[in-house]
């Protein structure tokens, strides 16, 4: 079924980036978006690493997480040659394929509002001619090769979370640097990676809004069907149109927000998507017509529920830097949380609130909030004041609700700040602070890098 | 013209790729390496791989341009160009004569057709010209003397090398396609040792990185000589047969034992040993030699004494044993050859001047007279960027009357043009050239027609002769026709003093030099006046004033000594992957790997000057200074700083803002390495 793989001789890869010209140059790509990049390894020559170029683009894995998880089913796996391919008039543009592919393959044409990647050179393949990247290599360190097997063992800075890459990593000597003679001791200048960005917060402002009128809605909704505050048809209905709105202005193409159901087998993005346009849908019809709570509440209820913990799910990538599920701003958490205010149902919200703050601690400790003033507003206003109110019984259960939203705007915000997923980027930084700290100055042989699965 | 065609690239560089280009609908489709150039056929450089981008780049000048009052630039047509620059220059010749026209040829573009400027500066009547080079003759000069010519072995000879040298060389970077047969020796069971004050990618293969202080090389060697001798671990049969001046030389390396070898290069003398039992003790030893440390006041003498180890170990004429320094015996079509075509000629009997040291290009310009220089035409080069100290040169430059440039973009020194006429590139005229690494001679196909009005400057000067009212009969005798096949006719004539040389072999692919050899020096007949490898040259005193032995003195320019004092830091300019010197990196796939220049320096002058990674920078000394973003390097010799070469000034680089106008001690070679600077951080 495959045509073969690549072949990366580490020994061989001085880092040159002819690969990278050769492919942009065969492929008509855009420099500022070329398919392939040179990930090296101690960039910064600590003395006790070697250094070590990673040359990739798409492994056209055999188990690929960018096709799983596509909701828009825009790739697919060409049968001859085993290429994973993308088809950009399928793609709508929501970047999820970005998030989950640790090597950085897919790439976002902001001009065209699709990705864009790595076809293994198709038409050289057809043409009887290996990819241009490899015909290229004027140190044979990338080569393509007709078999299939294992990929050799474990690297540090290369980045494996079981996807089994079409990639063989060859090379066995530049396990340790050479010795220098004038490079005194000096604190190791790796940093643990950096976490929280808040550009990241600008890239995914639309999702942030989202996602937050969701988990308000889908608690008003379920809150009115127990007898809590009733719905405010016009308002809810208005609501929900906007945030699916504003979710469409994510996407490269909103045109082509449609495809994004287009995967319920395999996607979490298009179970959200179906999930959310139905309750939302549902909600809206059954708000509109008076009656009495029903089954067909509950089951629309149960619809938006099933939405916030898709959300939740998409969020899951294997190897990023924080573990997304469980997480204080879960959208599932936050429903029940704000149910429980809007019910005034201390057993419900208490608990809600208990697990947010201890589960916020904890992203604290690791420096995945902004801590200072944003951490004890998100405390205070977020948590500790909805609690009191709630205990001194407001006579609207609104104005508790009220400080937690701003409280889930705030931890939301964080949470899109702090979204890291996993790439050969991440990979370095987190083996090379493994690999420089004193203890483990003796080489790479001698310290396997932790391999996050 | 559709078709894969044979070619080759005639950038400045090592590897002078052999290629094949295919060409669709009249344009560049793609470009691969040749397999018939057994040095390069594994594939193309970054660089060459950019050259489609670089044809049609939308920054290319395809029309002549004018520089308006306000400094801008306007489009002219080439009747308006030739007709002002033929006026210039006749009204020039006429009132202070030829010589008062500087011509300024870099190393932009090889090939036989670039003798065309010279045959047309004859046919003006003379003009003045430069001397040295920038690159490399104080290595080339040394080289002469010792061994008596610039030839070594093929560059698939070093797979059969047990230990492998790079000293000052950065293959990785500079000459991609040597790091394969390294790759192959190391794998065969060959040691890598790298001498360089940087950890750079070629040392990552390497068990050793000796980084001694820059310019102390000569004395690095001299005390390995020490080491070798006193160990009798040297050839003795080889050098009496072979050595000229064996014992003085001895007795020279006798004055740097280990203690002071230490002292004066900073390598420990537990280093120094080690290296010597491998020098001594693993052959055949090839020595891969850079550029960079001979661009230091005392480089040809280091360069000497490198190539003394060489000797006194018996290391030349074998497979596997050298010095790879320049392979020359592709060049045979100069005459006469380098580096002696360096030198200013001993008379002033040509209409030719040569009299203006390229080291110095800014104040040996200002300092011509009778006449003094009043215009200046410069081709294939940047000067503004590449030669040292750019203040000299711009001042220079702009103290004239008037000013050609021809180039492909507009350069630094374009923008200090009064015209600026647009370049061919490497497609658009067929030319023959030579290498320095291979033995290969290459044709450079034309394989599409200039875009715009771009005109090959063989054609800009036959018009231009035609202008200046020459008369026809000297024009056509002199330079080719513009057309195809003129061009081709007279890389014909020059082709076929050579036998086994034609355009149609030429074509087929590359051709190896009538004559080269697989294994410099087999013969073991050194064409030195001695017939000997000279430790000893009577020539060095003669002719440079120089001691007879390699001996060593340090650089003038000495970091937080002396009258740089106050400049405590060396700065190293070296070439990167990127680019050749200020040529590519103005292409867009070139900028998306390296958007920025950079200044490395290492994590302990960084800390005590409270700089962090990515911190704005002023690098500077008395000459100038350069504002750049600080990169921290774990594994650079503390006390040298580097920045690359070959940014535009216009780009935020231009490292010759920082450098010294100086001659090396031999060769008139540019010392610009010799640069102490210090560094802070901004805001």
């Amino acid at each position: 079924m495959s045509a073969g793989r690549f072949v990366l001789d580490l020994d061989r890869c001085t880092g040159c980036a002819a690969c990278v010209v050769a492919c942009s140059s065969e492929n008509s790509v855009e420099p500022a978006l070329a398919w392939r990049a040179v990930h090296t390894f101690n960039s910064r020559r600590e003395p006790a690493v070697p250094v070590l170029h990673y040359s990739l683009a798409c492994n056209h894995c055999a188990e690929p997480a960018c096709l799983a998880g596509c909701p828009a089913a825009a790739y697919t796996r060409d049968p001859s040659t085993g290429a994973v391919l993308l088809d950009a008039g399928r793609c709508m543009g929501c970047r999820y394929c970005a998030w989950v592919c640790p090597y950085a393959a897919p790439r976002f044409d902001h001009d065209r509002g699709v990705m864009a990647k790595c076809t293994l050179c198709a038409h050289r393949l057809a043409a009887g001619r290996i990819p241009a990247c490899c015909a290229a290599c004027p140190t044979d360190a990338l080569r393509f090769e007709s078999l299939e097997g294992p990929g050799g063992p474990a690297r540090p800075g290369f980045p494996d979370v079981g996807l089994r890459p079409a990639l063989r990593l060859a090379g066995t000597r530049r396990r340790h640097p050479p010795s220098l003679t004038a490079s005194p001791p000096h604190a190791p200048l790796a940093q643990p990676p950096r976490l929280l960005a808040w550009r990241r917060l600008r890239e995914e402002w639309t999702l942030w809004l989202f996602s937050t009128v969701m988990i308000v809605l889908v608690a008003w909704f379920t809150a009115a069907a127990a007898g809590g505050p009733s719905l405010l048809p016009p308002v809810f209905a208005g609501a929900g149109v906007a945030a699916l709105g504003i979710s469409a202005l994510h996407l490269g193409r909103p045109l082509r927000a449609w495809r994004g159901l287009r995967n319920l087998r395999s996607s979490w993005i298009s179970r959200e998507a179906l999930l959310s346009a139905a309750f939302l849908a549902g909600a809206t019809v059954l708000s509109a017509v008076p009656g009495a709570t029903g089954p067909l509440h509950w089951a629309t209820a149960a619809v938006g529920l099933a939405a916030l913990l898709a959300m939740d799910l998409v969020y899951r990538v294997p190897g990023q830097a924080v573990a997304a599920v469980p997480h204080s701003a879960m959208a599932t958490l936050g429903g029940a949380w704000i149910l429980g205010l809007l019910l005034t149902a201390p057993a419900l919200a208490i608990p809600a609130a208990v697990v947010k703050a201890a589960l916020y601690g904890l992203r604290w400790r690791r420096g995945v909030t902004a801590g200072g003033h944003l951490a004890a507003l998100r405390m205070t206003v977020g948590l500790a004041v909805p609690c009191v109110l709630l205990a001194v019984a407001t006579p609207s259960p609104w104005l508790p609700v009220a400080f937690a939203v701003v409280g889930e705007l705030l931890d939301r915000a964080e949470f899109y700040a702090g979204l890291r997923f996993l790439s050969p980027g991440l990979q370095i930084e987190r083996d090379l602070l493994v690999l420089t700290r004193p203890q483990d100055v003796d080489g790479v042989g001698s310290a396997s890098p932790r391999r996050s699965r | 013209m559709d078709g894969v065609f044979t070619t080759a690239c005639p950038r400045n560089c090592y590897s002078t790729c052999g290629l094949r280009v295919e060409v669709a609908g009249g344009r560049l489709r793609a470009l691969e390496s040749h397999p018939a150039n057994h040095a390069t056929s594994n594939g193309l450089c970054l660089k060459g791989l950019s050259y489609i981008e670089r044809v049609y780049d939308p920054e290319r000048l395809l029309h002549p341009l004018e520089r308006e009052r306000t400094g801008s630039f306007r489009r002219i047509s080439w009747d308006r160009a030739l007709e002002r620059i033929a006026t210039e220059l006749a009204a020039t010749r006429a009132r202070r004569g030829p010589r008062s026209v500087l011509f300024y040829a870099g190393s932009g573009t090889k090939g036989l057709l670039n003798g065309v400027a010279p045959a047309f500066w004859r046919l003006f009547g003379g003009c003045t010209t430069t001397y040295g080079d920038l690159c490399w003759p104080a290595g080339l000069e040394a080289t002469r003397l010792s061994l008596g010519d610039n030839l070594h072995s093929a560059p698939w000879d070093l797979v059969n090398a047990r230990l492998i040298l790079l000293w000052g060389k950065n293959p990785a970077e500079t000459n991609i396609h040597q790091m394969g047969f390294i790759e192959q020796a190391i794998e065969a069971g060959a040691r890598l040792v790298v001498v360089d004050p940087r950890r750079t990618q070629s040392a990552e293969g390497a068990e050793l990185v000796v980084q001694p202080r820059p310019g102390t090389d000569g004395a690095l060697a001299l005390g390995l000589a020490h080491l070798l001798i006193t160990a009798g671990s040297v050839d003795r049969p080889f050098i009496a047969a072979h050595v000229h001046g064996f014992e003085a030389f001895a007795g020279l390396a006798a004055r740097f034992p280990p203690s002071r070898v230490e002292a004066i290069c900073d390598v420990p003398e537990r280093v120094l040993r080690d290296l010597a039992q491998l020098v001594g003790g693993i052959a055949p030893l090839t020595i891969c030699a850079g550029f960079g440390m001979q661009r230091y006041t005392n480089s040809a003498q280091t360069m000497r004494a490198l190539i003394a180890l060489l000797a006194i170990t018996g290391n030349l004429g074998v497979p596997g044993a050298g010095w790879v320094y320049a392979n020359l015996q592709s060049h045979v079509f100069s005459d006469p050859k380098d580096p002696l075509a360096f030198y200013p000629p001993a008379g002033d009997d040509d209409p030719i001047r040569v009299s203006v040291a390229t080291a110095r290009l800014g104040h040996a310009m200002r300092e011509q007279h009778d006449p003094p220089l009043a215009v200046a035409w410069i081709e294939r080069g940047n000067p503004v960027t590449q030669n040292p100290e750019t203040p000299s040169v711009l001042a220079a430059l702009r103290d004239l009357d008037f000013r050609v440039v021809t180039d492909q973009f507009l350069t630094d020194t374009a923008r200090e043009a009064d015209i600026v006429l647009p370049a061919k590139t490497m497609f658009e005229q067929s030319d023959v050239i030579t290498a320095y690494w291979h033995p290969y001679i290459q044709l450079k196909a034309k394989v599409i027609e200039p875009p715009g009005e771009v005109k090959p400057e063989s054609e800009i000067y036959w018009h231009l002769a035609h202008r200046l009212g020459i008369p026809a009969g000297e024009i056509e005798a002199a330079l080719p026709a513009p057309g195809d096949g003129a061009v081709e006719a007279w890389l014909a004539r020059r082709l076929g003093a050579h036998p086994g040389l034609s355009l149609e072999r030429l074509r087929e692919g590359p051709v190896p030099a009538p004559g080269a050899v697989e294994v410099a020096w087999a013969d073991r007949r050194f064409p030195t006046p001695s017939g000997r490898i000279e430790l000893w040259s009577d020539e060095a005193r003669r002719r440079w004033g120089a001691d007879e032995l390699p001996t060593w003195a340090p650089p003038c320019e000495r970091p937080g000594e002396g009258a740089s004092a106050a400049y405590p830091l060396q700065l190293l300019t070296p070439n990167t992957k990127n680019r050749i010197h200020s040529q590519f990196g103005n292409l867009p796939s070139i900028r998306a790997l390296d958007p920025a220049p950079r200044l490395q320096l290492s994590a302990v002058d960084a800390a005590a000057r409270g700089i962090v990674d990515g911190d704005r920078v002023r690098v500077f000394n008395d000459r100038g200074s350069l504002e750049l973003a600080a990169a921290l390097d774990g594994s650079l010799r503390p006390g040298c700083v580097v920045a690359h070469n070959g940014w535009w000034l216009a780009e935020g680089g231009g490292v010759n803002l920082l450098s010294a106008a100086r001659e090396t001690d031999m060769g008139h070679g540019a010392a610009f390495h010799d640069n102490a600077v210090e560094v802070e951080r901004l805001g």
